[in-house]
């Protein structure tokens, strides 16, 4: 024993086993390149060698995708080889995606690897824009030379980059009830509480207990109950650091506070009525400055939305029934506003292109849908009464598969909702309409009834014509 | 040399006698010996390959120009009658000296150093004198060659298409004189490293030849390598090909919108796009030209797919060129990428024709084929009385040999002719030429294809690359093969011209390639109108231009299934590592 544990301290020896241990993964690989385990063994076995000969690794990785360039063991193989290699630069990584690319371009871990590097290899903002217009083109030659590779398309939306939404309140309202009340923050944008103690309300400096949130998941939506209505004048809502965490990932920070004159409150009234705020701005929250926010600086400016468009546009021309091109346009109208109907008729198309993916379609479909009505093009609009002031909205016959929370917490302010005689799946949804006080859902396919928890003030809810089966939410 | 002659009483009967060495006889021979038949393998020449044999410098002057011969020119004039108008000539490979600087001598080159440079349309350069130094080294350099091998005198004689008699040269000869006869010595000195081929030939890699040679197992005696790229003079400049999804994607000279055009014919024809098959449907019978521009391919991508895909080059085929037949051509293509290397096509080390052929002849010995090369042949016969081995070959020894059946390949027409009075054939010419240059005609590759395109009713012409990758010649220098079909000489000179040059006087050029042997000949194949020119008796030929030994194959098939009913053509041959397992 005593020996074994001298073998074991000799890193001489311990080096040799590593050796053996390597060639035995050397020889597994062969038969099984695609397995998790011995790639993972083969790093862990590295890692513990006293000199690991992580160039050789390069090497075996390169002949490996040479072989196979998509194997996607061998590209996290790699990334965690590089890391081990600090002569490798990122520019030389680089260099290796292209030559990867071009050898064949349907390689999502080429793009995406490619993706990971811009970012490092160019470090001012000036080189990556530069980088990035030179690999708007190389997709351009991707998705003309084969347009149903969807690889490319997609390190196109990442090239394209996500709009910055910094996280704000649109609004916030006070709900009473006999017995209870509910202080509820309408974001825009779907959110989480990660830690209801963050959140402190004190009413004339005196600390009020609340409950947190009724929902754990991600919505735009947020009720803090209170066990009786607090009286008083000043009414102060501290957030702490990450309380609310946004659905894309990017957390709070900072600490927010706010101010509210509460008057004389009466049961079964809003206080604060969110159509007309106290604080006429609605209350934003900066975001701090996460990983997140530094990948947001990427997104492109309109012209290069426009420019990218256009030229898809070009390609449908040439190519009516390419369904990436054509999904890719409808990607671009989200972007823009007015391009509603464009969208509509485009991912109608692609509902007989694509009968395998009409389900997807549709879902996309219904948020343009939802979309317009919310934002009609400025003619119809001078018609019509805005939903926020008749605190109505109604959306019949428009076959609606499902709503957004994203777009739909738009409506927060209404009473009044009719999506009766669509194709709705699921009415969970509503819980994100907080002051609603009819609901009408008549003629859907809607399974459960569901959502209605948080709804103080409701009075009807119109389901006939559903497929109900279940009720929940429901106070006895 | 031959078998026979070790034997006490030598056999004279075989099942089959094949005669010649081409690839189709060779073919055929392994074929018939797997299935058991007893096969009796002839050739007239020393060599195998027939009309596709591979020399090196010094076979190639012996087997053109008969120099070194022993003399036995009737015989020889029996294969050489198909090559005709062989011009052989050498020119100054680069000075290998910085020229000193203290003496500049600018002269112009004004003289016309030979008379095929000028009818070649080839420019010179002006350069300067070299040194004293460089004179004396060069002239012990040809001293010592011309002394190190008893025959170096014939050879150079022939190499040097103005007589020079080396004795006379001294240290204060020309420098051009000097520099030429010192190239002409290198390239003799080096003969064996050389494998010069006289009908080049690439395969399709999912031709039928590498099939066959996959499925015998006979591909293990042999070695390739992939091609690397495809050219297309096009306008004033070369073009890479775009014949892959790859190239089309990486290609920076075609527009996106004729990117797409070209995909989609390409997967069309590749049979990869369901929809279109309508569109192809309709044009099936109409002119495959048409059809292109139907599908809004501008000129120049019409040229890459007839020219450079389907391999159409002759102007008038490709004029009357169908749909269907266009398309099945671009599918031949197509189907061939994508299994070694970046494009359809292999290139066979040592010399295709040569390797292939004795890798099958490789194949018949092993299974009891008996070999005669350099065997004489006085005429063939068929006795049709005779219910046993009605076939007899005569050998101008005066031999007799009996058979079933008797293949010949096309070379031998003469023996045919003679031998069978209704023989009739039609004979089909090429221009080809072999150059040895000193740098690569295209900057970013070794191995290549390079095809321009027919002018308005010529021919196109092929040219092949090759260099010390597939064995061709040493390193630095490449071998540049080149083809037209019932073409002339000045097609092959016209575009030899957009690539190469001669610097009879050293000069270093940093564009063009610089030519230090040309030889141009016509090769004239004789095919038989048909096959079968008696009951028992096939002649096998094959276009000589062809780019690949698809045809070969075909026509090696066809004869089998007529003499093995039912017989397996070339199984799987055992690993001889599998079978001592």
């Amino acid at each position: 024993m005593k020996d074994q544990r001298a073998m074991n301290s000799d890193e001489t020896a311990k080096q040799t086993r590593c050796k053996r241990e390597l060639r035995l993964v050397d020889q597994a690989l062969q038969i099984n390149p695609k397995s998790y385990w011995l790639w993972n063994h083969r790093r862990w076995t590295l890692e513990s060698s006293p000199t690991p000969d992580w160039a050789r690794e390069l090497k075996l990785v390169d002949m490996l995708l040479d072989k196979d360039a998509r194997n996607f063991h061998g590209w996290k193989y790699r990334r965690d080889v590089i890391a081990n290699l600090p002569q490798r630069t990122p520019k030389d990584e680089f260099g290796f995606t292209t030559t990867k690319i071009n050898q064949n371009f349907s390689n999502y871990s080429a793009w995406h690897y490619r993706s990971k590097l811009l970012t490092t290899t160019f470090t001012t903002a000036e080189e990556q824009q530069n980088a990035m217009q030179q690999d708007f083109e190389i997709v351009r030659n991707a998705v003309y030379t084969e347009p149903a590779d969807q690889s490319a398309w997609l390190y196109q939306r990442w090239l394209l980059g996500k709009k910055p939404l910094p996280l704000a309140i649109l609004g916030t309202c006070l709900l009473r009830e006999d017995d209870r009340s509910a202080l509820v923050f309408v974001f825009n944008q779907p959110t989480k509480i990660t830690n209801p103690a963050s959140i402190s309300l004190t009413v004339d400096t005196e600390p009020v207990n609340h409950s947190g949130s009724l929902q754990s998941h991600y919505t735009p939506v947020h009720a803090i109950w209170l066990p009786t209505l607090p009286k008083g004048d000043e009414f102060v809502i501290a957030i702490e650091k990450d309380a609310f965490v946004s659905g894309s990932g990017g957390a709070f920070g900072g600490r927010v506070g706010r101010k509210v004159q509460l008057g004389d409150v009466q049961p079964g009234t809003v206080t604060i009525d969110p159509s007309h705020p106290i604080d006429s701005d609605p209350m934003t929250i900066s975001t701090p400055e996460t990983e997140d926010v530094v990948a947001d600086a990427r997104y492109q400016p309109p012209a290069i939305w426009s420019r990218e468009s256009k030229s898809v546009e070009e390609l449908v021309e040439v190519e009516p029934d390419s369904k990436w091109a054509l999904l890719t346009l409808v990607y671009m109208m989200k972007e823009v506003t007015g391009r509603d109907e464009d969208a509509i008729r485009i991912l109608e198309k692609l509902e007989k292109l694509d009968g395998m993916r009409a389900g997807y379609y549709r879902d996309l479909k219904s948020e343009f849908v939802l979309n317009r009505a919310i934002n009609p093009p400025q003619q119809i609009l001078a018609s019509q009464t805005s939903p926020a002031e008749s605190h109505t909205f109604t959306l019949t016959s428009v076959s609606l598969t499902s709503l957004p929370t994203s777009t739909l917490s738009n409506l927060y302010t209404i009473r009044h909702l009719d999506l009766s005689h669509n194709a709705l799946r699921s009415m969970k949804f509503i819980e994100i309409l907080p002051l609603l006080e009819t609901i009408e859902l008549e003629g859907n396919q809607i399974e459960r009834v569901q959502g209605l928890g948080g709804l103080m003030r409701l009075r009807r809810v119109g389901v006939k014509g559903n497929r109900i089966r279940g009720v929940e939410g429901l106070r006895e | 040399m031959s078998e026979l002659e070790h034997t006490e009483t030598p056999e004279t009967n075989f099942d089959v006698i094949v005669v010649g060495t081409g690839l189709s006889e060779s073919i055929l021979a392994g074929a018939l010996t797997r299935t058991g038949k007893t096969v009796l393998h002839i050739d007239e020449n020393e060599f195998y390959g027939d009309h596709g044999a591979t020399f090196d410098n010094k076979g190639l002057l012996r087997f053109f120009l008969g120099v070194g011969a022993e003399d036995d020119t009737t015989a020889k004039a029996e294969i050489q009658s198909n090559y005709h108008d062989v011009t052989v000539n050498v020119y100054a490979d680069k000075i290998d000296e910085i020229v000193d600087e203290g003496t500049p001598k600018v002269e112009l080159n004004a003289e016309n150093p030979t008379a095929s440079d000028e009818a070649s349309g080839i420019e010179t350069e002006p350069t300067r004198n070299p040194s004293e130094a460089w004179h004396s080294r060069t002239l012990s350099t040809i001293q010592s060659f011309l002394s190190s091998q008893s025959d170096a005198h014939l050879y150079l004689q022939a190499l040097l298409s103005t007589p020079v008699d080396p004795a006379t040269l001294t240290s204060e000869s020309d420098f051009k004189t000097l520099l030429k006869v010192s190239t002409a010595c290198k390239i003799l000195r080096d003969s064996r490293k050389y494998n010069l081929e006289i009908a080049p030939k690439l395969l399709f890699c999912r031709g039928p030849i590498v099939e066959l040679l996959v499925s015998s197992g006979v591909g293990r005696y042999l070695e390739f390598k992939a091609l690397e790229s495809i050219y297309m003079r096009w306008e004033a400049g070369f073009e890479k090909v775009p014949g892959s999804k790859e190239d089309v994607f990486a290609n920076q000279t075609v527009t996106l919108l004729e990117k797409r055009r070209l995909m989609k014919f390409m997967n069309m024809a590749a049979g990869t796009e369901e929809e279109p098959s309508e569109v192809l449907k309709e044009h099936e019978d109409k002119p495959f030209a048409d059809f292109l521009s139907s599908q809004n391919l501008s000129p120049r991508l019409s040229a890459v797919i007839m020219n450079a895909i389907s391999f159409v080059l002759d102007a008038e085929a490709a004029g009357k060129l169908t749909t269907k037949e266009g398309v099945e051509l671009t599918r031949r293509h197509m189907q061939s990428l994508g299994r070694w290397g970046k494009t359809a096509f292999l290139v066979a080390l040592y010399g295709a024709g040569s390797e292939l052929t004795q890798a099958f002849c490789r194949l018949c010995a092993v299974y009891g084929g008996v070999y005669m090369l350099n065997y004489k042949l006085d005429s063939f016969s068929v006795q049709e009385r005779a219910t046993e081995r009605p076939v007899k070959v005569k050998g101008a020894d005066g031999s007799e040999y009996s058979a079933d059946w008797l293949i010949t390949s096309g070379t031998y027409a003469g023996l045919v002719k003679k031998g069978f009075s209704n023989a009739a054939f039609k004979s089909t010419s090429c221009w080809r030429a072999i150059l040895i240059v000193d740098k690569s005609i295209h900057a970013d590759a070794n191995l290549t294809l390079t095809i321009f395109p027919p002018q308005s009713s010529g021919r196109g012409v092929v040219v092949w690359q090759q260099n010390s990758d597939t064995a061709a010649c040493p390193s630095p220098y490449y071998v540049v093969y080149c083809c037209v079909q019932d073409g002339d000489k000045s097609d092959l000179e016209a575009a030899i011209a957009t690539f190469a040059q001669v610097a009879s006087d050293g000069a270093k050029t940093n564009t063009k390639a610089n030519i230090l042997l040309s030889v141009f000949y016509r090769e004239e194949v004789l095919e038989p109108t048909e096959r079968w020119v008696a009951p028992r008796v096939a002649v096998c030929g094959i276009k000589p231009s062809s780019l690949d030994f698809e045809e070969s194959v075909e026509v090696a098939k066809g004869v089998f299934d007529k003499i093995v009913e039912d017989g397996e053509f070339l199984p799987t041959v055992p690993d001889p590592e599998d079978l001592a397992a």
